[in-house]
């Protein structure tokens, strides 16, 4: 029993950043398919417009290639640029929002208002997918965000604590309880049965 | 070794670590427990399975990006990138030149030392003083101190204006060195002399062929007692201001630990602390030559920032005032990544700064008035971005949030 799309190659990247560090071009167009997919990912479960999310993959990326001594040091690079993707996104978001006294919570629950539509529909999306959706949308943003990055981007607790400053234990009780909410949710069985046939299949 | 499972409802499986290691990144080791914990009933395999479907439902509820999106935005970064990289060769090779001319300077100096003092012993190049003195030595001093030979002359106050006479004559803040002090300082004519600033101050000095140089925090200037008759060589370690007196026989060079910088006479900044990977030369007027360690030659002309680091180099227009506006009392900066206005702000007033590791994305535009208070200042660019600040033992932490 195993998520044959899950298993993440646990291959150290580290050669490459050092590639890269070292002045290879090759290494950062490596670097760029790895990564920026996930990141326009998280981008999008944020429900943050595309145009923000690529202006922010597009600067974070031109300014490692200008600074790329950045990544000399660091050791999970994934992490690095998630990091660096968020900051820049609320950056930008804030930026966007042309409303410098409005906090980051702030604008998050601005950012979960106006694309709430946006949410729902996908023509491509399977019906798991849809129940998927819908559960997450009882969520709120804090609780989505911890979830992508534990269950997704697959961060430990430490790294979801640091990136959304909080303490450990904070984290740990936001996907608990975001989880102890799902279970709570009609959708929810409905998406077990569903899950239930696929995996028969 | 492990806890016991049995108790387990779908929710504690989704908070477990183990669990969900085990599940997005199964090992032989973890796929055996599982198998024998079901096998042996150990657990309710209910609620382990619902926990095993939902973790697996979100895990590929990762939304959908499309190939062509992807290619399209590395589009546009290469496009950026190309256009910055065209100006980082520029500045890169500019600066190369003037290494190379502050290289040949350092020769051109040894040899009329060398012959001048016509004794066959070997002449040190003010490189290799640098090396000693400064590599070697760290910036340690909370006096601003003028050193020649193994006297050493401290300036007590957080700035102090150090001037030379065309006769080679020393006053400080306007007093002249008493007769005997003096000529302990320039007893060996071949000798260099030091200008250590330490971080939380800075200087003014004038040098015997009439240069200016407004010496910043942390800076380290070695200058021969006279300079040579075919040119007039000094070494940097920091950051200077520089007017230089126009002489057409002999170049003026800067000498930094990666670049030399050749000039006749003009205006321009030259930031080298040796503990920053990028040296910055900003050009105000005239023109200068900037050569690098591997040999590799620039022409700066005015208005044009060129700044290199190991890897690469990058010549590119700027308003010179963001960059040079320090020796006046003003930082001003454009577009300017806060990290670095931080570095800056935690060097010209001494104090240590701890910043978050990941970049903060936060890039600030405005002027500083480096008079006022640090606190002042902080709390000013907290107002601005959501950066904020704890101070603690003389300890300032920086956040992003």
């Amino acid at each position: 029993m195993k998520f044959k799309n899950a298993i993440i190659e646990t291959v150290s990247n580290h050669h490459l950043r050092d590639e890269f560090v070292a002045g290879d071009d090759n290494a950062y167009s490596v670097i760029y398919k790895l990564y920026a997919k996930d990141l326009y990912a998280f981008g999008l479960s944020l429900r943050v417009k595309t145009e923000l999310i690529e202006d922010a993959i597009h600067d974070i990326f031109v300014d490692i290639y200008t600074h790329r001594q950045n990544l000399e040091k660091v050791d999970n690079i994934k992490y690095y640029f998630i990091a660096a993707f968020r900051n820049r996104l609320f950056f930008l978001l804030k930026k966007d929002l042309q409303n410098k006294e409005i906090t980051e919570k702030d604008t998050l629950r601005l950012v979960e208002k106006d694309f709430q539509e946006l949410w729902i529909e996908n023509e491509e999306d399977t019906e798991k997918q849809i129940q998927v959706k819908r559960l997450l949308s009882e969520l709120n943003q804090n609780q989505r965000e911890a979830i992508y990055y534990r269950y997704v981007e697959e961060l430990s607790l430490e790294e979801i604590s640091t990136l959304m400053n909080i303490n450990y234990q904070s984290a740990k009780n936001l996907i608990y309880r975001a989880m102890m909410k799902l279970k709570t949710v009609a959708a929810f069985k409905l998406l077990l049965i569903i899950l239930f046939c696929i995996n028969n299949e | 070794m492990f806890k016991d499972y049995s108790k387990y409802q779908l929710v504690d499986y989704l908070t477990d670590d183990y669990f969900v290691d085990s599940m997005l990144k199964p090992t032989l080791q973890s796929e055996t427990f599982w198998k024998n914990q079901i096998d042996d009933e150990k657990i309710d395999v209910n609620e382990f399975i619902s926990a095993y479907m939902t973790l697996k439902g979100l895990h590929e509820n990762k939304p959908k990006v499309s190939d062509e999106r992807i290619n399209i935005l590395w589009n546009q970064i290469e496009k950026t990138n190309s256009s910055k990289h065209i100006r980082i060769k520029r500045i890169k090779s500019f600066r190369y030149l003037a290494l190379a001319c502050c290289f040949t300077g350092v020769i051109i100096f040894s040899l009329f030392t060398f012959i001048k003092k016509g004794k066959n012993d070997t002449v040190q190049s003010i490189t290799d003083f640098a090396n000693e003195n400064i590599i070697n030595t760290k910036q340690p001093v909370n006096r601003i101190q003028i050193v020649s030979g193994n006297q050493t002359l401290a300036v007590e106050g957080v700035q102090a204006k150090v001037e030379y006479d065309v006769n080679g004559k020393l006053k400080v803040n306007k007093q002249s060195v008493t007769a005997n002090k003096q000529s302990n300082l320039i007893k060996d004519i071949s000798a260099f002399c030091q200008l250590r600033i330490p971080y939380g101050k800075h200087a003014f000095l004038k040098l015997s062929d009439g240069t200016s140089l407004w010496v910043n925090t942390g800076t380290t200037v070695i200058y021969p007692n006279s300079f040579a008759k075919d040119k007039r060589e000094i070494f940097v370690d920091g950051e200077v201001f520089a007017e230089v007196h126009h002489e057409n026989n002999r170049p003026f060079i800067i000498k930094t630990g990666k670049l030399d910088i050749q000039v006749l006479g003009t205006v321009f900044n030259v930031t080298a602390y040796k503990e920053d990977k990028q040296t910055n030369v900003v050009l105000v007027s005239g023109s200068i030559n900037v050569k690098a360690k591997n040999g590799k030659a620039t022409i700066i002309k005015p208005n044009q920032l060129f700044a290199y680091t190991d890897q690469a180099s990058t010549l590119k227009t700027v308003e010179t005032e963001n960059y040079i506006s320090w020796h006046e009392g003003n930082y001003i900066f454009k577009n300017e990544p806060i990290e670095n206005i931080l570095l800056r702000l935690s060097r010209y007033y001494n104090v240590t700064m701890k910043l978050p590791s990941y970049p903060s994305g936060i890039s600030c535009s405005g002027k500083l008035e480096l008079k006022d208070d640090l606190t002042h200042l902080l709390n000013g660019l907290s107002e601005i971005t959501s950066m904020s600040f704890a101070v603690k033992n003389n300890e300032y932490r920086v956040k992003f949030e």
